[in-house]
């Protein structure tokens, strides 16, 4: 009887340890918000939040608007109100006409500006008399492909394989003066293969109010600066956790190629079984999330990927590796109805220290009190005659 | 001479080979799917152009697709009717919805959007079977026409295209 007791015990930790570890463990569903007047432009919509105050900012311009005018919708996170800010920028529309994205690269957002980032310019925007204060001249001399409010000033960066061959590092950071622009300092971080740079969506760099993280993709490297561009900490992975990543010749042959589809395609041919990073997020100064994906499949054609997160904390001056790989879930695997959710895949992600937000298009039904068969089938219904709709869902989070 | 003779030679087999057609025989075969999995069929009564767009398509090549149709429609107003299939799942109707979402910001010209979902073998829309540089591929059926003419998005010939739907065009 003794070791059947034994055993049925030994039984029971072993199943408890084989039990994934999923991101439904740390998420407290609180509220969904719909943007129900919002437009419906899917392919790209910009968004910031204000790492000082309880605001994220989203803006859904569009080149085919044939517009000037600007709208910001101002989400307060606290107490899930919204309101639109409106601004004017001559010619903006003409400038960005000819752009690949049509819309902006990305935006930026402080208690005082709003940072609006095209491949043409860099717009600074006083919030206070809600008009454009300064405009920097971009369209080839940085190509910036980020936007960041730090400390006082702005961070711009590029991360991208442009191809320009005179473009010498396609990395690199800069730190300019607000609102003027003066450059304070420059650098050219390394990320390990720049080619990965054309898999999108990535998020390869998160700022808070005073440090930038900054992630490799194919290597799990992680750099901490401070708001002076100063390495601050650099963080591998240990050993003792498994990291697939592919083999020096894979990484050979997608760099013989030169044009970004036949890179992407490259890459599909290497990502089966493998793990890359693709975003790390501040959740506060002494928590950060990384983002990775394992790949499934042998080409791009029927590559899929399964989505984990790491956290890490700082304890005494380390940053210790306190979970590793908790799953992210898709939405036909969680149970709704057992108040199991996840981040359902969605790339648009933004963390506070309590609170995460999932900005995406989904059918207007309410996420709480229903199966996830029913949440399934009253959406596909919905879909057939009806454009999805932009909102945001907001988890309270135990990761700090 | 002999060398300018020769680059004349080249540059009229550029000109006959930059709309190389690949003709399909018109047989029932122009069948697609709605978002809610309804099979469509298409009879060859009507000036037709199907685009079919891979999830792989890239970004300038649907640039380059859009430029070409929306010049056609210009010289062609309404006797052409345009119609986009898309790589889908019909299991996935939010990501369907989402393609149907994205290609209607980016084509202004467009009568229907339809799913290839599945290989079916009736149809002559298929994704296997094309290199992916050939994305979005075309299809051209002018009325009344037995010939189906199948290009890729680069050397679809707008002009070409014209000339074959209005002699046809009633």
């Amino acid at each position: 009887m003794k070791y059947l007791t034994l055993f049925f015990v030994f039984s029971c930790a072993l199943f408890v340890n084989a039990q994934e570890n999923t991101l439904s463990d740390y998420l407290l569903f609180e509220n969904q918000i719909l943007f129900t007047n919002a437009p419906v432009n899917i392919d790209k919509f910009v968004y910031a939040n204000n790492n000082i105050s309880n605001e994220i900012i989203i803006s859904f311009y569009h080149v085919n608007n044939q517009t000037d005018s600007i709208f910001f919708y101002v989400y307060n996170t606290e107490i899930d109100s919204l309101y639109i800010e409106s601004y004017y920028i001559k010619n903006i529309n003409k400038s960005i006409k000819n752009d690949y994205s049509k819309t902006f690269t990305g935006i930026a957002v402080s208690d005082m500006f709003i940072g609006v980032l095209t491949s043409e310019y860099v717009y600074l925007l006083s919030r206070k008399d809600k008009n454009l204060i300064y405009k920097l001249k971009d369209k080839h001399k940085y190509d910036f492909t980020n936007i960041d409010f730090i400390g006082k000033n702005i961070f711009l960066s590029r991360n991208y394989n442009f191809h320009d061959k005179t473009q010498k590092n396609k990395t690199r950071f800069y730190l300019f003066t607000i609102p003027d622009f003066s450059l304070l300092t420059e650098i050219s971080p390394s990320f390990d293969y720049i080619l990965y740079s054309h898999i999108s969506p990535n998020h390869w760099i998160s700022v808070n109010n005073n440090k930038i993280l900054f992630s490799n993709t194919v290597n799990y490297k992680i750099i901490i600066y401070n708001n002076n561009f100063e390495i601050l900490d650099t963080i591998l992975l240990s050993k003792e956790n498994e990291w697939n990543s592919p083999t020096i010749d894979d990484i050979s042959k997608i760099q013989e190629k030169k044009e970004a589809i036949s890179i992407i395609y490259e890459i599909g041919k290497y990502e089966n079984d493998k793990e890359r990073i693709v975003g790390v997020y501040w959740i506060s100064d002494s928590v950060f999330l990384v983002k990775v994906n394992r790949g499934h499949g042998e080409s791009i054609e029927n590559l899929s990927y399964d989505t984990y997160f790491d956290i890490w904390k700082l304890k005494e001056n380390n940053w210790n590796l306190e979970k590793f790989h908790i799953k992210d879930k898709k939405l036909s695997d969680v149970l709704l109805e057992k108040n199991e959710f996840s981040f359902f895949n969605c790339s648009n992600i933004i963390f506070t220290n309590k609170n995460v937000f999932l900005l995406t298009f989904r059918s207007p039904t309410l996420l709480k009190n229903i199966s996830t068969e029913e949440y399934i089938k009253q959406s596909n219904d919905y879909f057939y005659d009806n454009n999805p709709i932009f909102q945001i869902i907001k988890y309270k989070h135990s990761f700090e | 001479m002999q060398k300018k003779f020769v680059l004349l030679l080249y540059l009229v087999f550029l000109y006959f080979s930059a709309y190389s057609q690949s003709k399909i025989e018109y047989n029932n075969n122009l069948i697609a799917f709605s978002i809610k999995n309804e099979k469509v069929i298409f009879e060859n009564d009507k000036n037709r152009i199907f685009i079919l767009i891979s999830n792989l398509s890239c970004n300038a090549c649907i640039n380059e697709t859009v430029n070409k149709i929306n010049k056609l429609k210009t010289l062609l107003i309404d006797s052409c009717e345009i119609i986009i299939i898309l790589q889908g799942n019909p299991v996935n109707v939010l990501e369907c919805r989402n393609n149907i979402n994205y290609y209607s910001n980016i084509f202004f010209n467009v009568d229907k959007y339809l799913f290839c979902f599945d290989k079916f073998e009736n149809s002559i829309f298929q994704f296997q079977g094309h290199l992916n540089k050939d994305f979005p591929k075309l299809f051209i059926v002018p009325k009344s026409c037995e010939n189906i003419i199948e290009v890729s998005y680069a050397t679809f010939n707008v002009e070409k295209t014209k000339k074959m739907f209005n002699s046809r065009h009633t």
